[in-house]
């Protein structure tokens, strides 16, 4: 069974690379465009893996955290993404509820992959 | 009117004989007689013969004596020579005739006589006329003469006089001239002394004067020396001139020690100072003096031809010491003033300064002695001062400080117009430090959030953008065309992440932790930023220390970097050739930064400032004139130094050193 990824970012070309990268390793993805609808996805799909944008319009990443029911929030793991260096990292973003932190821009899509994959294993 | 007489004497036969013609008879009155008559008579006529001759010619001759005028005639019997000069010799008769002659013609005879007579008595009372005349004259000249002495005596007697006043007025002219030119009270206590020297019995002056309620001041000679005292208490000033008073005279022996016996006072009215300083003022000179009454009149005469001029010295003099009193407390009070102070003159002329506006300012432009300059300060308030009669404000430039200039306007006259203003000059170099690098660093912070924002918002894309290629990578063959293309958007997008990192790094205020970095891998992270206003020159980039390291924080030196390749464009207006090196020198343990350019150079007298805070030469608005003194903030702050070396048509030279880090 395939694994699903949610990818909740307001940049189209974030979420077209990383749907692409994920799909040749077998991933389904969902995509989400901002807080609103990603919070709204995630209830519904109950994905895998989540990629979570820190800043979004409607609802922001940490915003999106706080909102998610405990027990969906057991059964997802969460990627914080955020394109502002030294504001978050992996000890903010666990605090928040994150499961993992990567900044952009990403060096290399196929270490994310490959870390999704370790994650979901 | 009565007929002359004709007075017959002698022989009274012939006398007797002779008749005269009735035509002489109403021309003559004759009378017989001796010949001694009282009364004078026109004609004597003698008549003699024989012996009695030589006694008529005597009594003819006695009879000349008493009346000269009388024509005298001799009738003799008989005419003979010496008859004849007997008569005429001794007794000077008219004529001598025979007594036949004379009976022949004793008419015409006496008529002739008469005639004689008349006209001898004509003469004579002409001549008694212009005796009598002559004396009249004579009187009148002597009595003239009386008046011309008395005049003459009466002239010189006020010549006297006259010149007496001319010396008195030549004097007192002279004591004016004197006084007039004394320009203390030391100067006019002797000028007083030698004034009344000739009084021998009047001593030495004592001038008393008191310009404040406080206490009355005393001038006095002491042993030949002049002595400076005062009272606390009251002084007997008196209205009028004021001889042998008894409270002076007490005042006097107490204040001095001894006793006064007479004493003189005379008022010197302060009239100026009573109405321009202090309404109580008084004032008075004062003499010791025994004088006899018989001679105080004449003093008193002097003395009150002198009072005046006096009294109008006395009041100069306070007046001028009060004058040189307020102008002390003015320059007191203004040199107490932290900021500098002036009075200026629409010709910028100082007329007054204080001590922390120019130590000289006589006769000098307020910009020439405040700022060394030849024109006025830019930015000075001062016309516009003048102009509108309003308190104005403006900032100027002296050196390296900045000064807030207030000109408040003073209005001297009633017509509104405004010669003259007072300007502080508030040194307001730090506040403007302060407030500039606040500005710069909040510039900077503004700066650092907009690169954050636009990082944010253009590394979203680029991650996409790159990591999209990644996969495409994947899926095409390798080698192909396509791969080759989408290798050079991956590199293009890697390159583009770079730059924005650097911009972040490179605007992130605020203290950063000290690095070891190399001084070449700083300046190949600035270059990129500066493309834009490098790309109009030729660029010469040797970086040929990528060994040597440096402890520093990288985003201070990338902003020296930045500033000095960005001054280094600017300054070549033309296309030149940026030059841009480092250097390792080993031996001397440093590295160092050579950016130069070929801008038309540096003048010297800018070259020595060019590294002070505030100094531009960029137009307001484009430089704060913070880069180059930051830049040698900087570059000091980590052991470096910063140098320039310029020529004018040539160019520029920086060169920064920088000591090697501990572990290189």
């Amino acid at each position: 069974m395939n694994r699903k990824v949610l990818i909740v970012d307001d940049e189209p070309l974030v979420r077209r690379s990383l749907r692409r990268a994920l799909e040749t390793n077998s991933f389904q993805v969902i995509e989400a465009e901002d807080g609103r609808v990603g919070l709204d996805l995630w209830k519904k799909e109950s994905p895998d893996i989540v990629f979570l944008d820190v800043l979004m319009p409607g609802l922001t990443g940490p915003q999106v955290l706080s909102e998610i029911d405990a027990s969906l929030r057991q059964t997802s793991k969460v990627i914080l993404i955020s394109a502002y260096t030294g504001e978050y990292n992996l000890d903010s973003a666990k605090s928040l509820g994150a499961d993992h932190f990567i900044s952009k821009p990403f060096e290399d899509i196929f270490a994310i992959v490959k870390l999704v994959s370790e994650m979901v294993s | 009117m009565s007929l002359p007489k004709v007075l017959c004497f002698g022989s009274q036969r012939l006398k007797n004989e002779w008749k005269p013609s009735s035509h002489l008879m109403k021309a003559a009155e004759f009378q017989l007689s001796e010949a001694q008559q009282e009364e004078e008579m026109a004609v004597a006529l003698g008549f003699a013969e024989g012996p009695d001759v030589a006694g008529a010619i005597e009594a003819l001759e006695r009879l000349e004596q008493k009346h000269p005028l009388t024509v005298r005639l001799l009738v003799v019997q008989e005419l003979d020579k010496e008859i004849f000069q007997q008569a005429v010799n001794q007794a000077h008769i008219y004529r001598c005739l025979s007594w036949l002659d004379f009976q022949k013609n004793s008419t015409e005879v006496l008529n002739e006589a008469l005639q004689k007579y008349q006209q001898l008595e004509a003469r004579a009372s002409l001549m008694k006329e212009s005796t009598r005349q002559f004396r009249e004259l004579e009187a009148l000249n002597s009595s003239l003469e009386k008046i011309v002495l008395e005049r003459t005596q009466h002239i010189e007697i006020s010549k006297v006089e006259e010149d007496e006043k001319l010396n008195k007025v030549r004097s007192l002219i002279r004591l004016i001239k004197d006084l007039a030119q004394t320009s203390s009270f030391e100067d006019l206590l002797q000028l007083i002394r030698k004034e009344f020297r000739k009084f021998h019995k009047v001593g030495d002056p004592i001038l008393v004067y008191q310009s404040n309620p406080y206490r009355v001041d005393l001038i006095s000679f002491q042993s030949g020396q002049i002595l400076f005292t005062s009272v606390q208490g009251v002084f007997p000033f008196s209205a009028d001139i004021d001889i042998h008073g008894k409270d002076l005279a007490k005042t006097l022996a107490n204040h001095f020690g001894r006793p006064f016996v007479k004493t003189m006072l005379i008022p010197l009215e302060p009239r100026l100072m009573r109405g321009a300083v202090f309404a109580g003022a008084q004032a008075c000179v004062c003499f010791e003096m025994n004088l006899p009454d018989a001679e105080i009149e004449g003093l008193l005469d002097f003395v009150r031809e002198r009072v005046q001029p006096l009294a109008t010295t006395v009041d100069r003099l306070l007046l001028e010491n009060e004058l040189v009193q307020f102008s002390y407390r003015w320059e007191r009070t203004f040199d107490g003033f932290r900021d500098p102070i002036a009075i200026i003159d629409v010709d910028n002329e100082v007329l007054r300064a204080n001590k922390k506006f120019a130590e000289k300012v006589y006769r000098k432009k307020c910009y020439e002695s405040f700022a060394g300059r030849q024109t006025p300060c830019e930015g000075c308030p001062i016309f516009e001062a003048m102009n509108s009669g309003e308190p104005r404000s403006g900032q100027v430039k002296v050196e390296n400080r900045v000064y807030e200039v207030h000109s408040y306007p003073i209005l001297l006259d009633r017509t509104g117009t405004v010669t003259n203003v007072v300007n502080q000059y508030v040194d307001i170099t730090q506040a403007r430090d302060l407030y500039l690098r606040l500005l710069q660093s909040e510039k900077l912070e503004a700066m650092g959030l907009l690169a954050g924002n636009i990082a944010h918002e253009l590394n979203n894309p680029l991650t996409g953008l790159r990591s999209l290629t990644q996969v495409l990578l994947t899926q095409v063959p390798e080698g192909s065309t396509v791969s080759a293309d989408l290798m050079e958007i991956e590199k293009a997008t890697e390159r583009s992440q770079k730059i924005i990192k650097n911009l972040l790094e490179f605007s992130q205020g605020g203290t950063q932790a000290r690095k070891i970095t190399s001084l070449d891998q700083i300046v190949m992270k600035t270059i990129p930023m500066l493309k834009t206003v490098m790309r109009f020159h030729r660029q010469d980039i040797l970086l040929q220390a990528p060994d040597a390291l440096i402890e520093v924080e990288p985003h201070l030196i990338q902003q020296v970097v930045f500033n000095l390749v960005n001054n280094a464009c600017q300054a070549m207006k033309e296309p030149g050739v940026l030059k841009i090196e480092t250097h390792h020198d080993a031996q001397r343990h440093r590295v160092t930064l050579v950016v130069e350019d070929t801008g038309s150079g540096i003048p010297a007298e800018i070259q020595e400032k060019i590294f002070e805070p505030f100094f531009t030469t960029k137009k307001e608005g484009i430089g704060t004139g913070l880069g180059l003194s930051l830049a040698k903030k900087i570059v000091e702050n980590d052991g470096g130094d910063i140098r320039l070396k310029s020529e004018i048509g040539r160019g520029s030279r920086f060169e920064v050193a920088f000591p090697l880090a501990e572990r290189s």
